[in-house]
């Protein structure tokens, strides 16, 4: 026959409430905190799938907001284009008016090579204009000086302008996962389809002499310019869709590693919660199993 | 006649008195811990008579004795060391697990890819002061992490050593329990008499012995004890061999040796809680410290070899090892100092670096490489839990084995009262007849 001392069943009684109160108070944290592994050991290959879906989810953060921020400056370089692709239209408005014979008076000359000469310090700002960045649109990886250097006469008009060394080198950028060549420079928006300063400069000194030959000229020129300047813009917009896919592809991975992430290291709510109740069930039936137990011995009936 | 039948009454109420003195004795140490439960035996007297053979005169207590499990004692100590090391290991690798810190947003790993994200954020803006700041601020944060982690896993290897040194002042207070009792127990029993509670003492310092060490115990025939340790012997019978601790400097460390005195070579403890201990402090831990050494001097080469390149190259990290890994002070107290290349070469080459294979690590990112590492801490933990759970469900079992047959039930000892009360009444009872008996023929007289 088994004998049960009293020192062994007051053993087992505590084992059994400690072991359910610590399966109910685990419960409880899962519930609380919404994650079921707080250390490796809760479960290693929870933790191994854990670890590889937050460190992929990081690093997909990381490139998304390099990608989000490349994204931001290439829109404000096309903003920047847009504006210009406006200014070098009413320039060439202009050479038409100016190329008129019958506006052909020295006011009237004077009149329109002052507008073109606005057109022209707009244009500079444009070439100069700061990015979202520290560095400018247009300046490449040179953040200083200014992309273009600006020379001017005793009357403060713009009378050469020239690019500061290295800011026709392409740029690298990160986009998604991969570095990616930036398909614009200033170079490339400014003088590769013909220098845009030079033709306002020579349209407006053109202008002012009354040199219509060479206001023709200058007319022509604009009309490479501006074509041009819509081919970079195309590819400018087509790099722009490009990342604009790129963010979004990236922060729909993103939410696949999160899942990956989730699945192994949140509480699986509607099983915890049965986890709990019969914890709290286990738990209750040890503590009154431990009180009936206690109050039946033999002296009781003796 | 009259004469004999008190005798008997009288016999029988020594006998039960003692029955009685032993139930209330059991009771009373029914929660003693090391208690082993006695039984009195009592056994019918007789005398041989001529005329009518052999003619029962009584009762007397025959003897008492200790219910001791003897076939039990080397499972459940075998059970004690095993359990012992396995909840050592366990302590811990939970410790450690707790300063890991992982899997979270807080620990090594996150800063590892907040400091690969900053060089991406710089990369796009190689002339952002601002980014250049968080580059070197995520490096401060990621060394701060893996020096604090080091640090953790540094200090218990220290705390290893001072409880190893302590387990060892416990066993040796344990052996000299034992010498000292195996003396006292020969003194006592040359007489005859068994020294129950002498025995249980024993008994009990050799229980926790076993937690310490998994020793080989055994007891001669003259009731002397003998404690055997890896082919040494720590006690035998009243000669006692004590642990010693030497410190040694072991890679700038000070680490404490164990030898048994009048020896040179080490002692390699298997089992218990100085076994434990000493694969912790040996293996086990500073297996993490050099997985961990590796990863931070394979982040500090490959980010240097990047960052020194070119104009203005400098090294970005200073130290060699996970102790010692910070970001360089030029670059902390100026920022600016940040050498993305030529353009953003450099930067790139940093982001490139996330998801390079390290000779250094085994061909594995550095990412992958600490994963590993915080599954194979988590993997040794678990080993651990699984293994305290299934030594405990052992022990458990052995124990209750154990108790079944040394531990004292009170309702069994009540059961017992009863019998020998009613026993006791009977026989006084008896010697009320018989007193009534003699006076009724002095009345007659």
């Amino acid at each position: 026959m088994t004998r049960v001392p009293n020192i062994t069943q007051h053993r087992h009684l505590m084992e059994t409430v400690q072991r359910n109160e610590a399966n109910l108070t685990r419960a409880q944290l899962d519930m609380a905190t919404g994650i079921r592994i707080r250390r490796p050991s809760d479960d290693v290959r929870g933790t191994a799938q854990a670890l590889r879906g937050q460190a992929g989810r990081r690093r997909l953060e990381g490139l998304r907001a390099a990608t989000e921020q490349i994204g931001h400056a290439a829109k404000a370089t096309e903003a920047g284009m847009n504006e210009l692709q406006d200014l070098l239209l009413q320039a060439r408005l202009v050479a038409t008016e100016a190329g008129d014979a019958s506006s052909d008076t020295p006011e009237g000359r004077t009149a329109l090579a002052e507008q073109v000469n606005q057109l022209l310090e707009e244009v500079v700002e444009v070439a100069n204009r700061r990015g979202v960045g520290p560095g400018y649109l247009f300046g490449g990886n040179v953040a200083s000086p200014a992309p273009y250097f600006i020379t001017r006469d005793a009357q403060g008009d713009v009378t050469d302008v020239v690019a500061t060394a290295g800011i026709e080198d392409p740029v690298t950028r990160i986009v998604g996962e991969e570095a990616t060549t930036f398909p614009i420079t200033g170079p490339g928006v400014f003088t590769q389809g013909g220098d845009v300063f030079d033709t306002l400069i020579d349209l407006r000194d053109a202008i002012l002499a009354g040199d219509h030959p060479e206001i023709l000229v200058a007319q022509t020129e604009l009309d490479g310019e501006e074509t041009h300047l819509a081919s970079q813009l195309g590819r400018l917009g087509g790099f722009i869709q490009r990342v604009d896919r790129a963010v979004d592809n990236l922060a729909e991975r993103e939410i696949r590693y999160e899942d990956i992430r989730s699945e192994a290291m949140d509480t699986d709510i509607p099983a915890t919660v049965l986890q709990m109740t019969n914890a709290e069930t286990f738990y209750q039936a040890a503590l009154q199993m431990t009180a009936r137990v206690s109050d039946l011995n033999l002296m009781s009936f003796l | 006649m009259s004469n004999v039948t008190m005798n008997i009454a009288t016999r029988a109420l020594l006998a039960h008195q003692a029955s009685i003195d032993v139930i209330g004795n059991n009771i009373a140490n029914a929660n003693t811990p090391g208690y082993v439960r006695r039984v009195a035996h009592l056994a019918s007297t007789f005398v041989d008579d001529v005329r009518y053979g052999s003619r029962g005169t009584g009762v007397e207590l025959h003897h008492i004795e200790r219910k001791r499990a003897s076939f039990l004692l080397g499972r459940y100590r075998a059970e004690t060391s095993a359990t012992a090391e396995f909840d050592t290991r366990q302590t811990y690798l939970s410790r450690v697990e707790t300063a890991l810190g992982e899997p979270s947003d807080t620990g090594v790993s996150s800063g590892l890819d907040a400091f690969f994200s900053s060089w991406s954020a710089l990369a796009n803006e190689p002339g952002e002061i601002g980014h250049k700041q968080e580059v070197v601020s995520a490096a401060g944060h990621l060394s701060a992490a893996i020096r604090r982690l080091h640090e953790e896993v540094k200090s218990q290897i220290e705390n290893t050593d001072a409880e190893l040194v302590h387990e060892v002042d416990e066993t040796n207070r344990l052996l000299a329990e034992v010498q000292e009792l195996n003396i006292r127990i020969r003194e006592f029993e040359v007489g005859g008499q068994e020294a129950m509670g002498l025995r249980d003492r024993r008994d009990m310092a050799l229980d926790q012995l076993s937690e310490k060490i998994a020793a080989q115990i055994t007891e001669d025939e003259e009731g002397f004890v003998r404690i055997h340790f890896g082919g040494r012997t720590l006690v035998d019978g009243t000669i006692r061999r004590e642990l010693v601790t030497q410190p040694q400097v072991v890679n700038g460390e000070v680490m404490n040796r164990v030898y048994l005195e009048g020896d040179s070579e080490e002692l390699d403890f298997e089992g218990g809680r100085l076994g434990a201990l000493q694969d912790l402090r040996g293996t086990t831990l500073p297996g993490y410290l050099e997985r961990l050494d590796a990863f931070a001097a394979s982040l500090i080469t490959e980010v240097n070899a990047i960052h020194e390149t070119g104009l203005g190259g400098q090294p970005f990290f200073t130290g060699t090892d996970a102790a010692t890994i910070d970001v360089s002070p030029n670059l902390v107290d100026d920022a600016s100092v940040v050498n993305t290349g030529d353009g953003n070469e450099l930067a790139l080459q940093m982001v490139a670096l996330q998801d390079a294979s390290v000779a250094g690590l085994g061909d594995q990112t550095f990412s992958e490489h600490f994963q590993s590492t915080v599954v194979r801490i988590g993997g040794d933990a678990t080993a651990a839990k699984f293994g305290l759970e299934a030594r405990r469900a052992s022990l458990d079992q052995v124990q209750t084995q154990r108790e079944q047959i040394e531990a004292v039930s009170l309702d069994e000892e009540m059961a017992n009262m009863i019998a020998a009360e009613h026993a006791y009444q009977a026989a006084a009872r008896l010697l009320t007849v018989s007193s009534e008996m003699l006076e009724t023929l002095i009345s007659i007289g």
